[in-house]
């Protein structure tokens, strides 16, 4: 069952999608076979969380079968495996999935048997990123889950998809392109494309600089941080709201993942070089994230900000490189995952209902939608860190640890705390408090149980995690400590020393 | 001792917040099923003491039985532990609940650990006690209110997350609660949402409550990393960490700075002081519970509960000091000039919290907390009454438009006028004996010369508080009747609102004489608790008893006289007062609370409003500019190079030879060379 | 010439006697008695059964017709130029079945003959410019892919742009045809050597080094490489869409297979006189396709990009020599990557004209954005055609067009041109933003009015089609067998 379990992850959702492709049912028994195919992939990502050896070091359930040989990097690999850093994502985007096909019938209303095709292709295409262990492989998987994403925003999406896509995808590109040079410097140079044994290797200084910046690149694209982030508002408002939930909860985390896997873990030389600027940048979009979501008007975009702002934190944690910040790193990326794709699907929900996303044409739905109003005040809540919610473990973590490696950063950031409350109980006070001032808001359609079974799980993994966050934290502990040792030995020679910065006069213990 | 029914304490209000959360959406959802003919239903509140447009469901009526019986039940429990306690040797009054698994990671290990000691014993006495009573009085307040499950459910979420920060023993439980609060107070706040101006004062109280929370994280993360000994969050740890030198001191400084920042956004002091006025748009009885009795005492709890760290670190009291005194005398000069009797009592709160942050900087830790109890007691007794005072003039506020209600609101009225007294700081009452204790410790604190300036504002704050004590008893209850009688027909509130309005004038009473003049109780009480902090932050001294006598009898000089004078002065001529009010001067400055919410609107609003505006039109125009000219340029690039394109075979031939010629030119000098 | 043929060169010239014998035999079979359909079966049987001819050669390098009895042969294949070959045979198969429909059956059939008889002349051409060891063998061959070609584009007789593009080409064409026979008489004259080695002999004179470069501009001219490819838009975009198809997936293959052999030594043309030749390329080649609003003009531009890519590989094949001679173990790198990435572009060129020409058979003829506006959703399998095709020329992963731009790429970052491989891929950047346009424009853009097909459901060419759709998938997932 461990060595098959991978295969059958990343296989499912494959099979399933050309299964729906060439399936000559109807529609509605198209819904039906992607549903029982996330479904499965979600209980797969499931008995994976489960089953996970927390106290064991490595890569588990590794499965590998020979590809192709690339002539000066040996034998390409059909290598997969997780860690305690990629369990997480693997099982979240296969959580995500099933949520997505719930609320998909509100607005993907032509052509459902594509919208399904690339659905779950793009699920594997995810699944494949967090799970390949091979540096070929990752990149296949990497570009291939941008395609279905491509036309999922281009067929489905709103007025301007067309210009949002190419630039989402043209944007990204630029970033995979350099990824890819790196890639081939790194493979050739040490022979070999294993990313098992890449994380042991000890690379060239000066080569782990340059495949560094390659990566990072494309990595910071990704995420994105500022000031490459401007694809992303564009490609949120434009996606449907599936879609959007997909792009935030999981493709954003591709590239929070490849920080660490392909950035901290694969350099540390040059992880440890750059750490001081690309958490100046974390910052940078926090702070500067908040600002933007403040003034926006538009409810996708103002959640999308938050996004910048969000994965600023994860930046912070992810080059604080120390063990406290690294783990809430890799939480915060879950928690991000979940809450905010909850929020665009309650942005989604009002969309469906009123056809905008204007704030102003909000307003008094406390009143009169009040289950929604519940549950966007628990997504608020989640997203600004509230203790007891997921956000606050995550961002608390990042803070203390940045705290220990670079304090002013994490002082600065720390102001994120503060800017998330205000945009985004100003949203709350636009969308759900007030007089009611458009009658159309009166009528709005109850939450449908199928928008009630998407959330509602939501809610309770941001409670659960923010309760109980162990089952996350142990299983992240090893791998988190496994890149700390990594790193520690250029830490020493650089003088960054992982020992907190200590007061005038005061002796190190 | 392990006592881990210490859990009940908080998961019963818990349980109760849960139950009537589920008891609202039924009801909603029967609402809306019978409802469903005429979807526009009702335009909304009025704003007063929410007497809604929907008629009570009868499931509605027990979601306030549930919600106070639970919350008695705590208060029970919370009885048993005073009595655990009690049986316990003086030094081992400890008892924990352990739960370990929270919060792990690498040298961080925040567990569910409930902790209860004298000190929080009696907060949690208070909040449970008190807390209880305004349930009871709520279940008439707000009787047919649309959203009266919703107000229990958050009403008890409320205590329950009180009691988690009083109750926790690490930093990061109690910030738990401290947030949690923060988020009821919000949810309360506006609760009668559709007033925008009621939820924009929900927001600011919640944000501004963020900004001192930023600096709650940053002391305690200073807390954490800069101990030299083994990190950790828990409280106690960090309190034998200080009192063992395990803190540089700068270090130890800087944190208590950035907790005390926190308390000054939960508990309203200079410069966070401005969201508490605004706090008021809740339903009164929310007033008096949280924004009165203990919510905001939770930063005089933090200091307490820190004691021993804020004592060894140099300077913090200091500030402490004098931010309690300059927000005592600053605020109680505000409330001299409010109209509206619930801003008064508002103010009064801050001016009180004031107190109670001078008595902990000058290091008298137990005189702050006894004086915590006493004006939960007082001023929840004062908000419930205004309350009541407000329900029996159907939403009226505005004292201007009150007067001689004495004989309509009986009950209300001797109440109130007990609670007055104790808030005056008349003798013999609770307010009296626990400012008093705090006034002396100014006096005789360490700060030797500064003593006597801290003595003097805070003396002067307590002059002031007199003074408008008796303003708010005589434009409300006596003089002539100044409210519209043909529409408004005063009326005595019903039992379930007055008993609670009895037993705190009781307690208010009970709280001084009893308490000091028979028993005296309290410091003894928390000494082994705060005792240790107080010696360090004071030193052993034994003052005059010839000064202490003086200063009392100062005291009861300020506080009978100013009252008084407040009620004589403001019993008539209120038309001569209001015109005062609207006129520029001295008191409209009152009034507007010195201006300093359009200070803060103006320097610090404004500009992030400005700078958040201007980022994302840079965002749009530069950033993203930039972005779209890229793929312009391409665009342009490749419309030039198309031109080449012209679709005459000689041109091409043209291009073919020029490069022909260009590249054998090359190769031919190439193999010369 | 010695009076018996080896084995070898049986081996050698069975595939182009089968080609020829089937050319002969159709017109034949036209000048006694005219069947349509026979001459269809023959011309598809003799591609088919030429390529079962070549088959025995992806197993082994072979050498035949040794010029005079001397080392020199004038025919060589390798496996890797017996699978280029295949690339060939399959093209003009794919361009017969689309051709079948249309061109055959124009104007009342009266050109089937031509049609199919060039159709057979012209491959042969291919492969003996594949093998060329020799000037005669690359003379013939080149003369004898084009000729056709110019009539085949030329066919439609009735429209002027196939008129104008057939003429075209055919005038450009000879006048490379000209730069191609005079250098290799100057190269002759200079070092009295007419094979392949000739130009890699370190110290070669001016005359032979203009020569050379003479002959290297017939060949520049024919994988249309800047400046040299003007011709290929106006050619591409004008004749019949079936022979597009061969002309971007067999000539493109023939002419740069030719290039690599006869590319001269490092000493004349150092790696980065490549490199700077295909960067020009790409640029060229991107930037003019980049604005275009005709998906044929469009896919012909982009050609000249991929050959830009092409162009990488052998300067990295240069470097490979300038630094160890043979290069070790990875002396064929350049050349492996230089055919996969040919038979990469040559399957999804062969898809994407051909779905077009199916499309277009909706659209009046017409391949303008306009007239191809949503049309993929009307035509779910040529779209979905399409799409495979465009995804692999841009080079997506799960696509041969992927690998193939890997594999390039690889070796130019062995060698050390790391900067150079850094431009080339980031200039693919705008190659992604017109494939995705098209895209666009075909998937997500609402379909015009409906027109009548022009000629009848056509279910061979549809069949036929999706093998080089398959064959880019699974070649992008399992590139093993290809790389020869």
């Amino acid at each position: 069952m461990n060595q098959a379990l991978l295969p059958l992850l990343l296989g499912l959702p494959l099979a399933g999608a050309f299964l729906v492709l060439l399936s000559p049912a109807g529609e509605r028994l198209q819904r039906w076979i992607a549903m029982a195919v996330a479904l499965a992939t979600a209980a797969l990502g499931i008995q994976l969380f489960v089953a996970f050896q927390a106290g064991q070091e490595g890569f588990q359930f590794t499965f590998q079968a020979p590809w192709f040989r690339l002539p000066g990097a040996g034998e390409v690999q059909i290598a997969l495996g997780v860690d305690g850093i990629s369990v997480l994502m693997v099982t979240l985007s296969a959580l995500l999935v099933p949520i997505v096909l719930l609320v998909s019938p509100g607005h993907i209303l032509t052509r459902t048997r594509e919208y399904l095709f690339w659905l779950l292709l793009m699920e594997a295409g995810m699944l494949g990123v967090f799970l390949a262990l091979d540096l070929v492989l990752f990149y296949v998987f990497w570009e291939l889950s941008l395609i279905p994403l491509y036309f999922i925003i281009g067929i489905w999406g709103g007025e301007n998809r067309i210009y949002a896509t190419i630039k989402f995808v043209l944007y990204t590109l630029v970033g995979s392109l350099v990824m890819l040079v790196g890639l081939i410097r790194v493979a050739l140079d040490r022979g070999t494309t294993d990313v098992a044994a890449l994380l042991r290797d000890d690379l060239d200084p000066e080569l782990q600089r340059f495949a560094f910046a390659c990566f990072a690149l494309s990595f910071l694209i990704k995420v994105p941080v500022v000031p490459f982030h401007t694809w992303l508002p564009d490609a949120h408002v434009q996606a449907p709201a599936g879609g959007s939930v997909i792009l935030a909860g999981v493709m954003l985390k591709m590239g929070t993942y490849g920080l660490l896997r392909y950035g901290v873990q694969m350099f540390p030389a040059a992880a440890v070089e750059f750490a001081p600027w690309l958490a100046v940048i974390g910052v940078v979009g926090i702070v500067y994230g908040s600002l933007v979501a403040w003034a926006q008007r538009d409810f996708k975009k103002l959640v999308a900000y938050s996004s910048v702002a969000h994965l600023g934190f994860v930046v912070l944690g992810s080059f604080a490189l120390n063990v406290t910040a690294l783990q809430g790193a890799v939480l915060q990326g879950v928690n991000h995952g979940i809450s905010t794709g909850a929020l665009f699907l309650l942005v989604g929900v009002l969309y469906d209902r009123r056809h905008t996303r204007e704030l102003a044409a909000f307003g008094g739905l406390a009143r009169t939608f009040p289950a929604y109003a519940f549950l966007l005040v628990i997504a608020t809540l989640a997203s600004v860190g509230l203790p007891g919610t997921n956000g606050f473990v995550g961002e608390l973590l990042i803070l203390l640890g940045a705290f220990r490696s670079l304090p002013w950063l994490a002082v600065l950031g720390g102001l994120g705390v503060v800017l998330g409350a205000v945009y985004m109980l100003g949203m709350c006070r636009q969308v759900l408090f007030g007089p009611v001032t458009d009658e159309r808001n009166r009528s709005l359609e109850p939450l449908k149980p199928a928008e009630w079974l998407a959330l509602a799980p939501l809610c309770a993994l941001m409670l659960w995690i923010g309760l109980y966050p162990a089952p996350l934290l142990d299983r992240t502990r090893l791998a988190c400590e496994a890149l700390v040792r990594r790193v520690q030995p250029y830490q020493a020679a650089e003088g960054a020393a992982l020992t907190p910065p200590l007061p005038p006069g005061q002796e190190p213990r | 001792m392990d006592a881990p029914w210490l859990w009940l304490i908080p998961l019963l209000p818990f349980a109760g917040a849960l139950l009537n959360g589920l008891l609202h959406a039924r009801v909603l959802r029967a609402r809306a099923a019978a409802g469903a003919g005429h979807p526009a239903h009702g335009a909304g509140h009025g704003g007063h003491g929410g007497h809604g447009d929907a008629a009570p469901h009868p499931l509605e009526r027990w979601a306030g039985i549930l919600g106070t019986l639970l919350v008695a039940g705590a208060f029970l429990v919370a009885v048993r532990a005073f009595f655990s306690l009690r049986g316990l040797e003086v030094h081992e009054r400890v008892l924990r609940a352990p739960l370990e698994t929270w919060i792990r990671s690498a040298e961080l290990d925040v567990g569910w650990s409930l902790v209860v000691d004298p000190l929080s014993c009696t907060l949690v006495l208070v909040i449970t006690g008190v807390g209880a009573l305004i349930h009871l009085y709520s279940t008439g307040y707000m009787h047919g209110d649309r959203g009266y499950a919703k107000y229990f459910a958050y009403l008890n979420l409320f205590v329950g997350m009180m009691l988690m920060l009083v109750l926790s023993d690490s930093l990061v439980g109690l910030f738990l609660g401290w947030e949690g609060v923060g988020l009821c107070s919000y949810l309360l706040i506006g609760f009668w949402y559709e007033d925008g101006a009621k939820s924009d004062a929900a927001r600011k109280a919640f944000i501004v409550n963020r900004i001192g929370d930023f600096g709650f994280l940053i002391g305690m993360f200073l807390l954490f990393w800069w101990n030299t000994g083994a990190p950790s969050l828990n409280l106690a740890q960090i309190n034998q960490a200080a009192a063992d030198g395990q803190f540089a001191p700068g270090v130890l400084t800087l944190a208590c700075l950035c907790l005390f920042l926190g308390c000054c956004g939960k508990s309203a002091q200079i410069p966070l002081h401005v969201w508490l006025p605004d706090a008021m748009a809740g339903p009164t009885p929310v007033s008096a519970l949280i924004h009165a009795a203990t919510m905001v005492t939770s930063g005089i709890y933090l200091v307490a509960r820190l004691s021993p760290a804020f004592a060894h670190a140099p300077g913090v009291l200091h500030v402490i000091a004098l931010v309690g005194a300059a927000t005592a005398l600053f605020s109680a000069s505000i409330a001299l000039a409010q109209r509206d009797i619930k801003k008064v009592l508002a103010y009064s709160t801050v001016s009180q919290l004031g107190y109670m942050f001078l008595g902990l900087g000058v290091g008298a830790f137990g005189a702050a907390v006894y004086h915590l109890v006493t004006h939960a007691f007082f001023k929840a007794l004062l908000f419930l009454g205004a309350g009541s005072v407000i329900h029996a003039l159907a939403g009226e506020q505005d004292m201007l438009r009150m007067g001689g209600l004495r004989k309509y609101v009986p009950v209300t009225y001797r109440s109130m006028l007990l609670g007055a007294c104790a808030l005056a700081g008349i003798p013999l009452f609770s307010g009296f004996f626990s400012k008093d204790e705090i006034l002396f410790s100014a006096a005789t604190g360490p700060y030797g010369a500064g003593n006597w300036l801290l003595w003097l504002l805070g003396s002067a704050g307590a002059l002031l508080t007199a003074v408008y004590t008796g303003r708010l008893l005589g434009l409300s209850f006596f003089g002539p009747e100044r409210f519209d009688r043909q529409r408004v027909h005063p009326h005595e509130s019903p039992r379930s609102m007055t008993i609670p309005l009895v037993v705190l004038a009781f307690l208010s009473l009970a709280g001084g004489v009893l308490g000091n003049l028979f028993l005296h109780p309290l410091e003894e009480w928390l000494h082994p608790v705060v005792g240790g902090a107080t010696v360090v932050a004071r030193g052993e001294h034994h003052a005059a008893h010839a000064l202490e006598v003086g200063l009392l009898l100062f005291a009861a000089a300020v506080a009978a006289g100013g009252t008084y004078y407040g009620w004589r002065r403001f019993r008539t001529g209120v038309e001569a007062h209001e015109r005062q009010l609207e006129q520029p001067g001295l008191l409209r400055t009152l009034a507007d609370a010195w201006h300093v919410d359009a200070l803060y609107d103006a320097l610090v609003v404004a500009p992030l409003k400005r700078l958040a505006a201007g980022a994302a039109a840079f965002d749009t125009h530069v950033i993203d500019g930039a972005v779209n000219l890229a793929g312009a340029a391409g665009r342009a690039a490749g419309g030039a190079v198309r031109r080449i394109q012209s679709g005459f075979a000689a041109h091409y031939a043209l291009w073919f030879s020029l490069g022909a010629a260009i590249l054998l030119l090359g190769l031919w000098l190439g193999a010369r060379a | 010439m010695p009076s018996a043929l080896t084995a070898a060169d049986w081996m050698l010239a069975a595939p182009l006697l089968w080609l020829t014998g089937a050319g002969v035999l159709i017109l034949l079979i036209d000048a006694l008695r005219p069947a349509r359909l026979a001459e269809a079966v023959v011309a598809l049987l003799g591609l088919t059964g030429a390529g079962w001819f070549v088959l025995p050669l992806l197993r082994e390098s072979v050498s035949g017709f040794a010029a005079g009895g001397g080392a020199v042969p004038m025919l060589v294949s390798t496996p890797g130029l017996a699978a280029l070959a295949l690339l060939c045979l399959g093209s003009a198969f794919v361009a017969g079945a689309l051709g079948l429909r249309r061109l055959v059956e124009y104007e009342g059939g009266r050109h089937g003959t031509a049609f199919w008889t060039l159709l057979l002349f012209c491959p042969a051409g291919m492969l003996l410019t594949l093998w060329s060891n020799h000037m005669a063998t690359l003379f013939l061959g080149i003369e004898t892919l084009s000729l056709p070609l110019y009539v085949l584009a030329a066919l439609q007789r009735n429209d002027e742009h196939s008129v104008e593009a057939g003429l075209k080409y055919f005038l450009l064409g000879a006048f490379a045809s000209g730069f191609l026979g005079f250098g290799m008489a100057l190269v002759y004259a200079a070092t009295g050597r007419m094979d392949a080695a000739a130009g890699q002999e370190a110290a070669l004179g001016p005359m032979a080094a203009v020569g050379l470069g003479m002959l290297l501009i017939g060949l520049l001219f024919k994988a249309a490489i800047a400046p040299f490819h003007l011709w290929a838009a106006d050619v591409y975009q004008g004749a019949p869409t079936p022979v597009t198809a061969l002309m971007a997936a067999g000539t493109k293959a023939a002419a740069v297979a030719a290039l690599f052999r006869w590319s001269p030594g490092i000493e004349l043309l150092p790696p980065t006189a490549w490199a700077m030749l295909g960067t020009l390329t790409l640029v060229v080649g991107n930037l003019s396709a980049l604005n275009q609003a005709n998906l044929k003009r469009m896919l012909a531009l982009s050609g000249v990009a991929h050959a830009g890519i092409l162009l990488y590989a052998l300067a990295a094949n240069a470097a490979g020599l300038r630094t160890g001679g043979s290069g070790g173990e990875y002396a064929d790198g350049p050349f492996q990557s230089l055919s996969f990435y040919l038979l990469a572009y040559g399957f999804a060129s062969l898809a994407a004209f051909g779905a077009l020409e199916l499309l277009e058979r909706h659209s009046g003829g017409r391949s303008d954005d306009d007239a191809l506006r949503g049309m993929a959703r009307r035509h779910p399998l040529p779209g979905a055609v399409l799409c495979v095709a465009l995804l692999s020329l841009a080079g997506f992963p799960f696509t041969a067009g992927f690998l193939a731009k890997y594999f390039v790429f690889v070796e130019l970052i062995r060698v050390g041109m790391t900067g150079w491989a850094l431009a080339g891929i980031l200039l693919t950047l705008l190659a992604f933003g017109y494939y995705l346009k098209a895209l666009v424009n075909l998937f997500m853009r609402e379909p015009g009015p409906q027109r009548p097909a022009m000629v009848p459901a056509d279910a061979f060419a549809a069949a036929v089609l999706l093998v080089p759709a398959i064959l880019s998938v699974v070649f992008g997932v399992w590139p093993a067998p290809l790389r020869l």
